[in-house]
C-alpha cells in the first residue's frame, strides 16, 4: 500500500453538528455507511451485519429510505447506515445527492459517519470501480468489501487482491456477503477503522480526475478499465451464457409479456389463497378480544367504544396485515432473483403510452391488495413526475377492501347465478384498471405534462434468491403498516364511532313497547318469544339512534346531493361512514336496514335479504337494478380511504397531492355514477 | 455538441454499407456486434444516468436485443435503455470480442 496511513484524518476533529433540540444519536457512538452500486449485494450484507435490529424510515425531509442498524465491533456499538444504491456520486439523483451529502456531513440531522464500506460486484468490478473512484475521493477511512467472489471464481475472474488493494489505498476484503464467508476479516479490519489510535486509516490513493473537458464520465472510467486490466487476471466479467438464455424468452416482446402476467396471477393467487388463513386467525383474535372486552368492562359507551370503535376499527385494518406481508416476501424474492427488472422492462414498453413508467407495475399489483403498501412501493420509480402520476392513479385499481362490497352489490344483483356474478366482479376490477389507465392519460395531457422518464435500468445476472432478505423486508413492512395501524387508523375509528354514537337519543316510541312486551311474554314464561322482541327493539333503537346521530344528520343532509345517484340517505349514512374505510359500508348498511352486526359476519344472506326488502317512502325497492349498479361504480372510484390519503400526504410530503387526489376520484366517482344511474333509469332499470 | 437526428439516422443507413469508418447512432447497430462509444450528446436530461452506468466516450458495448426498450451489455452488466435514449449515443463499430482480454 502506497500512501495508505500517510493522512489518516483524526477522528476527534470531525464536527458532529446538530440543530439546536436535536437528539444526537449517541455521541459516543461511530457511524460507518455502506457504500455501493444497486444489486452489488449492500442489502444482503447489510443484514448479515446487523441481524433483526435494523430499522427503516425516512430520510429527514425526503422520501429516500434510510435503514439504519447497529453492530458490535471491539466491544464498541456501531451504527451502520444503509445509504442508497448508486452508480455515481455526480447529484443527478435525488439519491446521488443525498448519499453526497450525508458522507460529506452536510445534512442536518445527520451526523458525518466515521468510516465507509466499500461494497464492490467482483463480477462486475470495472463499473463499480466508478463509483468507487468517487467515494474513495472523499478522503474517509474506507474499507472496500469485494463481494460475490465465489460467483466470479466460478466465472473464471481472476482478482489480483494486493494489487487492488494499492491501486485503492485501501484495505480490501473477498466476502460473500449471502453464506458469510470472509464477514469476520470484514469486521477485523472495520475495527481497525473505527480504532481512534489505529494508523490504518486508509484513504484515496487516486489523484482527482479532471471532469473538465469532453465527456465528464470518460476519464473515470478510463481509470476503471485501467485498474481492471492491472488487477484482474483472465476474464474481466462474467459471461453469464445462462442469464441471456433466460433473458431470450422472459424479455421476449411476446413470450414476455405472457410469462410476466403468468408470474403476477400466480403471485396474486398465492397472496388471496395463502392470507385467507392468517386473516381468518386475525379476525377470529380480534373477535375474541372483543368477547373478553365485553365481559370485563360494563355495557356502556367506554364498551362500545373498545369493541366496536378500537377493536373493530384497528382489526378490520390489520386484518389485511398477512397479505401485506405475503406480498412484499413475493416481490423481494423476485427482485432478488433479477426477475423484477425483467417484468419493469417488458411492461415499459406497454406502459409508457400513457405515461407511466414500466417500473409503476410494481406499485399497481400491490394496489390490487391495498393503495397504501402500493403508494409505499412506488419509491421504486425515482422521477417525479411519473411518481405522482402513478400515486394519483393507484386508488383507483381495486383494492381487497372493496371485495366485501362488490360482493354485497353482486349479491343484490344476481343472488343465486354464479356466471353473472362473477361478470360483475370481473367488470369492476376491469372498470378500475380502465379509470387508472385512462386518468394517467389525462394527467399526461394536463396538469403532469411531459413523457415518462426513458427507461434506463440494469438487469442484472439472475440468481438463487435469498429468503432471509425476503423475510427480512417483509418484517419491515409489517412494522411500519402496524405502526400506522396504532396511530392514525385507531385515532380514525374512534372519530368514527364517536360520530355515529352521539349525540345520544332516546329509543324509539315502537322499541319500548316492544321492550314491554317482551317482558309480558317473559313473565308469562315465553322466553324465546320475548328473546326475538328484545333483539327487535334493539334493532330498531340502533337504527334511530345512528339516524339521529351526527353522522345520520350528515347522511341527510347530503341527500339531496346523492338523489341524482340513486341514493338515499341511509346509504348517504353508509358513505359517509366508509369514508375512513369502504368495507365500512356493509356494517352500516346492515345497522340502517335494520340488522344485526353479527348477520354480516357468520351468514350474510340475511343481511342481502333485508337490503333487497328495503322500501323507500313511497313503497318502491331501494336497491333497484340502476341503484346497485350506480353504487357499485361509485365504489369501484370514489376515494373513501382515509389511510391511502395519509400515505398519499406522506409520500408527497404535501397536502396538495392527497386533497387534489380526494376531489379528482370524487368528481371522477360522482359524474360516472350519476351517467350510469340516468342512462339506466332511463332504460327503465331504476 | 447538439445532434441533429436527421444525420444521426442518415450515418445509420451509411452503415449498412460495412463501412466501419463510419460512425453509427446506437438504436441502428446489429445485435451481438460490438462497437466503441464515440459521442454522446448529453442535452439529454436523462442520459447522465446511462453515462454512469458505463456508456460514455472510450467503452465499449454490445446490443444484446433490439427493439424499444433495448439490451445493451457495457462493462459486463446487462442495461435496458429506451431507443430515444440510446439514439444520442454514437458509436463506431470494432472487431473482436469485447470479453475475454481485458
Amino acid at each position: 500500500m502506497t500512501a495508505a496511513g500517510k493522512r489518516s484524518l483524526p477522528i476527534s476533529t470531525i464536527q458532529v453538528s446538530l440543530p439546536p433540540g436535536q437528539k444526537a444519536p449517541d455521541a459516543e457512538e461511530v457511524c460507518i455507511a455502506l457504500v455501493g452500486n444497486p444489486n452489488a449485494g449492500k442489502t444482503t450484507l447489510f443484514n448479515a451485519l446487523t441481524g433483526l435490529r435494523a430499522k427503516t424510515a425516512n430520510f429527514p425531509g425526503t422520501t429516500i429510505e434510510r435503514r439504519v442498524g447497529h453492530t458490535r465491533l471491539a466491544d464498541q456499538r456501531v451504527r451502520l447506515l444503509d445509504l442508497p444504491g448508486l452508480y455515481s456520486l455526480a447529484s443527478i439523483t435525488p439519491e446521488e445527492r443525498l448519499a453526497r451529502e450525508v458522507l460529506l456531513g452536510q445534512r442536518s440531522h445527520q451526523p458525518q459517519p466515521q468510516g465507509i464500506i466499500l461494497l464492490l460486484d467482483a463480477t462486475t468490478l470495472e463499473r463499480n470501480l466508478y463509483l468507487a473512484s468517487q467515494v474513495l475521493e472523499l478522503g474517509l477511512p474506507t474499507v472496500a468489501a469485494l463481494n460475490m467472489v465465489d460467483l466470479a471464481e466460478r466465472s473464471a475472474i481472476e482478482i489480483d487482491l494486493e494489487k487492488l488493494e494499492a491501486e485503492l489505498g485501501c484495505p480490501v476484503v473477498p466476502v460473500v456477503a449471502r453464506s458469510g464467508r470472509g464477514l469476520d476479516i470484514l469486521r477485523q479490519h472495520l475495527e481497525r477503522m473505527i480504532d481512534p489510535a489505529g494508523s490504518s486509516l486508509a484513504r484515496a490513493s487516486t489523484e482527482p480526475f479532471c471532469d473538465c473537458s469532453g465527456c465528464p464520465y470518460k476519464a473515470r472510467y478510463d481509470w476503471a478499465e485501467e485498474v481492471g486490466a492491472r488487477c484482474i487476471n483472465g476474464r474481466t466479467t462474467a459471461h453469464g451464457v445462462k442469464t441471456d438464455r433466460i433473458d431470450a424468452i422472459l424479455t421476449h416482446r411476446w413470450v414476455g409479456v405472457a410469462a410476466f402476467l403468468s408470474v403476477m396471477f400466480a403471485v396474486f393467487a398465492l397472496i388471496f389463497w395463502v392470507a385467507q388463513y392468517p386473516m381468518e386467525w386475525i379476525e377470529s383474535g380480534f373477535g375474541y378480544m372483543g368477547s373478553v372486552v365485553g365481559r370485563w368492562v360494563p355495557p356502556g359507551d367506554l364498551r362500545s367504544l373498545l369493541v366496536d370503535g378500537v377493536i373493530g376499527g384497528v382489526g378490520g385494518v390489520l386484518v389485511f396485515l398477512p397479505q401485506i406481508c405475503i406480498l412484499f416476501f413475493f416481490l423481494a424474492l423476485l427482485e432478488d432473483t433479477g426477475y423484477l427488472a425483467r417484468a419493469a422492462f417488458v411492461m415499459d414498453r406497454l406502459m409508457r403510452r400513457v405515461g407511466l413508467p414500466g417500473r409503476a407495475f410494481v406499485p399497481i399489483l400491490s394496489a390490487h391488495a391495498c393503495a397504501v403498501p402500493a403508494i409505499m412501493s412506488s419509491r421504486v420509480i425515482e422521477d417525479r413526475r411519473d411518481r405522482l402520476v402513478t400515486i394519483l392513479v393507484l386508488p383507483l385499481f381495486s383494492c381487497s377492501a372493496r371485495i366485501p362490497v362488490y360482493a354485497m352489490i353482486t349479491a343484490l344483483l344476481f343472488p343465486s347465478r354464479p356466471v353473472l356474478a362473477g361478470m360483475v366482479f370481473t367488470g369492476a376490477y376491469a372498470s378500475g384498471i380502465v379509470a387508472a389507465l385512462v386518468m394517467a392519460l389525462v394527467f399526461k395531457r394536463s396538469i403532469l405534462p411531459g413523457e415518462s422518464r426513458p427507461l434506463v435500468l440494469e438487469l442484472p445476472s439472475y440468481k438463487l434468491p435469498n429468503l432471509r432478505t425476503a423475510l427480512l423486508t417483509s418484517l419491515d413492512r409489517a412494522r411500519i403498516f402496524i405502526k400506522r395501524a396504532g396511530t392514525i387508523i385507531l385515532a380514525v375509528s374512534i372519530l368514527l364511532w364517536f360520530l355515529a354514537s352521539f349525540p345520544r337519543s332516546e329509543p324509539p316510541a315502537a322499541a319500548l313497547a316492544l321492550q314491554a312486551e317482551a317482558q309480558e311474554l317473559s313473565a308469562a314464561g315465553q322466553l324465546e318469544g320475548a328473546e326475538d322482541l328484545v333483539r327487535e327493539s334493539r334493532q330498531l333503537t340502533a337504527q334511530s339512534r345512528l339516524a339521529q346521530s351526527f353522522a345520520g344528520r350528515a347522511g341527510r343532509a347530503i341527500e339531496p346531493v346523492l338523489r341524482p345517484l340513486g341514493f338515499d340517505w341511509q346509504i348517504g349514512i353508509g358513505i359517509l361512514s366508509s369514508f375512513a374505510a369502504r368495507e365500512v359500508i356493509v356494517s352500516t348498511l346492515a345497522v340502517v336496514y335494520g340488522v344485526g352486526e353479527s348477520a354480516t359476519n357468520e351468514d350474510p344472506s340475511p343481511l342481502y335479504d333485508s337490503l333487497r326488502d328495503a322500501v323507500r317512502t313511497d313503497g318502491t325497492p331501494v336497491f333497484t337494478t340502476a341503484t346497485s349498479v350506480s353504487l357499485l361504480i361509485f365504489y369501484v372510484l370514489a376515494m373513501q380511504c382515509l389511510s391511502t390519503q395519509a400515505v398519499t400526504r406522506r409520500e408527497t410530503n404535501s397536502w396538495k397531492w392527497p386533497t387534489f387526489q380526494l376531489v379528482y376520484m370524487t368528481v371522477l366517482a360522482y359524474s360516472v355514477t350519476f351517467l350510469v344511474y340516468q342512462l339506466l333509469r332511463a332504460w327503465s332499470l331504476g | 455538441m447538439p445532434t441533429d437526428h436527421l444525420e444521426v439516422s442518415a450515418s445509420g443507413q451509411a452503415a449498412g454499407s460495412a463501412d466501419l469508418e463510419d460512425w453509427v447512432s446506437l438504436d441502428v447497430i446489429e445485435i451481438g456486434h460490438c462497437a466503441r462509444v464515440t459521442e454522446v450528446d448529453a442535452s439529454e436530461a436523462d442520459i447522465e444516468q446511462l453515462m454512469a452506468m458505463g456508456v460514455c466516450v472510450g467503452r465499449r458495448i454490445m446490443l444484446m436485443q433490439t427493439g424499444d426498450p433495448m439490451i445493451l451489455k457495457v462493462l459486463g452488466t446487462r442495461i435496458g435503455v429506451s431507443a430515444r435514449l440510446a439514439r444520442n449515443v454514437k458509436v463506431q463499430p470494432c472487431l473482436g470480442d469485447m470479453f475475454g482480454e481485458g
